[in-house]
């Protein structure tokens, strides 16, 4: 019944992915249902597609839009546990550095995955991230940084983070950084693309 | 600028060229770019032609023209009518010579890489980060070395190091002072349309020195640029002439220029592996249309030809490099970037530089001049050796022999039997014995004072808390 919902997503049709939506609400199926047979179905075979290089990043894109606005509408209608996000995540590039393609991809990815983000934007002060960390009840915090000298304020800034806020997870991702570097500055992980950064994301949520 | 027997023809026409000029003065001028240091925005709030909106900047077109015309490029005399290889820097990973695996690279690499490079004639910046000391010094001993060992890197306008805070450029500075090595300035934008904020900062900071500055961007198609190569030029274009243009009315007591190294750099981009791409097909068109460019502007060129998205120094390497350089040289070309470098930048490899170096040798031999005599047409010998008689013994051979064939350092033309003999060895072993031939053998130093102020230098770097503090960030 929702192969057509499932479809839209995976194709990224926005449009057809708001209207089969509205439909399904229209006619009285369980929000609940929309949601994992329609939306998380798609975003499921999109997420497979991507890892096996079958999708590409622009059509991946398309697919967590037309995911996210789906969702906008479906929302209303699901109870809070149902609707609620697959997690919060606060997203920065750290302080010093202002690149943020990688970041931006990451978030656009989680989003389609269903999960919450804020975006902090680029050269993020550590107190900006623990403030909103805490007011967000954030699930987990991801940092990112392009530069072999912005990099290095990851561990202090990983470190004022656990100071303040020992329940959070933290990820961490950019061009120089290695799983190596991840571990020895005590990230709880590292993620080498957007994709693996989102199975990243599903798996600290479950530590 | 050169000689040539063999050239392209097509590519981007004058006309087109025209035209994306003409656009790229648009954007300057109706769209602008953000400048986010107040210091800055400041100053060029002084100048007519400036329209600016908090930190956003909009030139008008004359003073673009005013900036493209005043740029100055100086050319070293060791690269005119030379072909120039640019050895890769920066890099984080490195191929151990010994075990021929991946590590991070230390002070003693970087001194081997230096002098390697130096060994080869090549210019550029300084290959490897050493790892093994503290952040705060890197820069200023990559400097340090690549000075004591070498007569070209850093030191010329194919150098594109950076400075990342303040003291540490005034560390830089000030040994480039006592050495007479050349200090410049760059200033990155990030697109698209903006600047690096600490880059703006350290370069406030060196106003008043009379530093010669340079712009560079690198926007990647379809990501921080339109997708379509000639839109990411563009965008490339307009924010190298917009960065140029600042630099031109706030650095008054220097030179600027657009950096050579990335002029008109666009970035092509996977979107199946979201990776940055090198020595693609496309890229290599989009080098025509950089030589293109530069000629249209009378910028010195320098392509990024050596480069690989390939992870060893394989066929897949080989291949690309190969055929970027020689088009790249079909059109012009005599600079090319990036030696030693592979997968795309993230790894550097001596064996990779020692095969490059080859390359390019190899393309300066297709592409030399053949010399039409009489004298080379030897008819005399021709009619002088009969048949079942040879050329062999003939004092003309024994004359021209090593003149006429280019001998090959790393790819010789052995016979089967002979390469069995000398131990079957992979173009990855020969290489690496070179690359340590040519290290050991190295004996280019600095003068010994020039050497002594460096070593003072570097101590009280060492001793600095304030240039240690730089580095910190506030947690």
């Amino acid at each position: 019944m929702f192969d057509e919902l499932k479809d839209s997503i995976i194709t990224g049709n926005e449009d057809k992915a708001k209207e089969l939506t509205r439909k399904f609400l229209n006619e009285g199926k369980a929000a609940k249902e929309i949601l994992n047979s329609g939306l998380i179905a798609g975003m499921d075979v999109v997420g497979q597609r991507f890892k096996t290089y079958e999708m590409y990043l622009p059509e991946v894109i398309m697919s967590a839009t037309a995911m996210k606005n789906a969702m906008d509408l479906l929302k209303p209608h699901l109870s809070k546990s149902e609707g609620a996000a697959m997690g919060k995540v606060i997203m920065a590039t750290i302080e010093g550095d202002v690149h943020d393609i990688g970041k931006n991809l990451v978030s656009m990815m989680l989003e389609g995955a269903g999960f919450e983000v804020v975006d902090l934007g680029v050269d993020v002060a550590v107190e900006r991230i623990i403030e909103v960390a805490a007011k967000e009840s954030a699930d987990i915090i991801g940092i990112s940084a392009l530069l072999t000298t912005t990099m290095l304020a990851m561990e202090p800034t990983i470190q004022m983070i656990r100071k303040k806020n020992n329940r959070v997870k933290i990820m961490v991702g950019g061009s120089p950084i290695t799983k190596e570097y991840a571990d020895k500055i005590r990230a709880d992980g590292f993620a080498p693309d957007a994709l693996r950064a989102i199975n990243l994301a599903k798996t600290l949520l479950l530590k | 600028m050169f000689i040539e027997d063999y050239q392209l023809e097509g590519g981007l026409t004058k006309q087109q060229l025209d035209v994306m000029h003409e656009k790229a003065l648009y954007l300057i001028e109706n769209v602008g770019i953000n400048i986010p240091h107040e210091g800055i925005v400041k100053l060029l709030s002084n100048y007519d032609g400036v329209k600016i909106e908090k930190d956003h900047v909009k030139f008008r077109s004359d003073l673009v023209m005013k900036a493209l015309k005043a740029a100055k490029y100086d050319i070293p005399e060791y690269s005119k009518n030379n072909w120039i290889i640019s050895a890769g820097a920066h890099q984080t990973s490195y191929y151990d010579l010994d075990t021929g695996q991946l590590r991070s690279p230390t002070s003693e690499d970087l001194v081997d890489l230096i002098k390697l490079g130096d060994a080869l004639d090549t210019v550029g910046s300084a290959p490897v980060v050493p790892l093994d000391v503290p952040i705060h010094l890197q820069i200023i001993l990559m400097h340090k070395i690549a000075w004591e060992y070498s007569r070209y890197r850093c030191n010329d306008i194919y150098e594109h190091m950076d400075k990342p805070t303040t003291e540490s450029a005034n560390y830089v500075y000030e040994m480039a002072q006592v050495t007479d090595k050349r200090f410049t300035f760059g200033v990155w934008m990030i697109s698209p349309r903006s600047f690096d904020k600490n880059g703006l900062q350290v370069a406030y900071s060196l106003l008043d020195k009379g530093i010669p500055m340079w712009v560079s961007t690198m926007p990647v198609a379809g990501v921080s640029a339109p997708i379509t190569m000639l839109g990411t030029i563009l965008q490339s274009m307009f924010e190298h002439f917009a960065g140029l243009t600042m630099l031109n009315l706030i650095n008054t007591k220097a030179n600027n220029y657009i950096s050579p190294n990335d002029a008109f750099e666009a970035d092509a981009f996977d979107m199946k592996y979201t990776t940055f791409v090198y020595g693609s097909a496309e890229y290599i068109r989009h080098t025509l249309h950089q030589i293109a460019l530069c000629k249209y502007y009378d910028i010195p060129i320098m392509t990024k030809t050596l480069l690989t998205s390939s992870k060893e120094p394989d066929a897949h390497a080989a291949f690309e490099i190969g055929v970027h350089t020689l088009i790249a040289a079909l059109d012009g070309a005599r600079a090319f970037r990036c030696g030693g470098l592979l997968s795309t930048g993230e790894i550097y490899c001596a064996e990779q530089l020692i095969i490059v170096h080859e390359i390019v040798e190899y393309i300066k031999n297709v592409l030399k001049r053949e010399e039409f005599s009489e004298a080379r047409l030897m008819v005399d010998e021709i009619e002088s050796v009969g048949p079942g008689q040879s050329f062999v013994g003939r004092k003309s051979t024994l004359e021209y022999f090593r003149k006429e064939y280019w001998e090959p350092a790393l790819f010789i033309h052995t016979n089967l039997g002979q390469w069995k003999e000398m131990g079957s060895k992979s173009i990855w072993q020969y290489a690496r014995e070179l690359a340590r031939k040519k290290i050991k053998e190295h004996t280019y130093r600095i003068e010994e004072n020039k050497k002594r102020e460096l070593d003072k230098i570097y101590e009280s770097a060492k001793k600095d808390k304030k240039l240690e503090d730089s580095f910190k960030f506030r947690p």
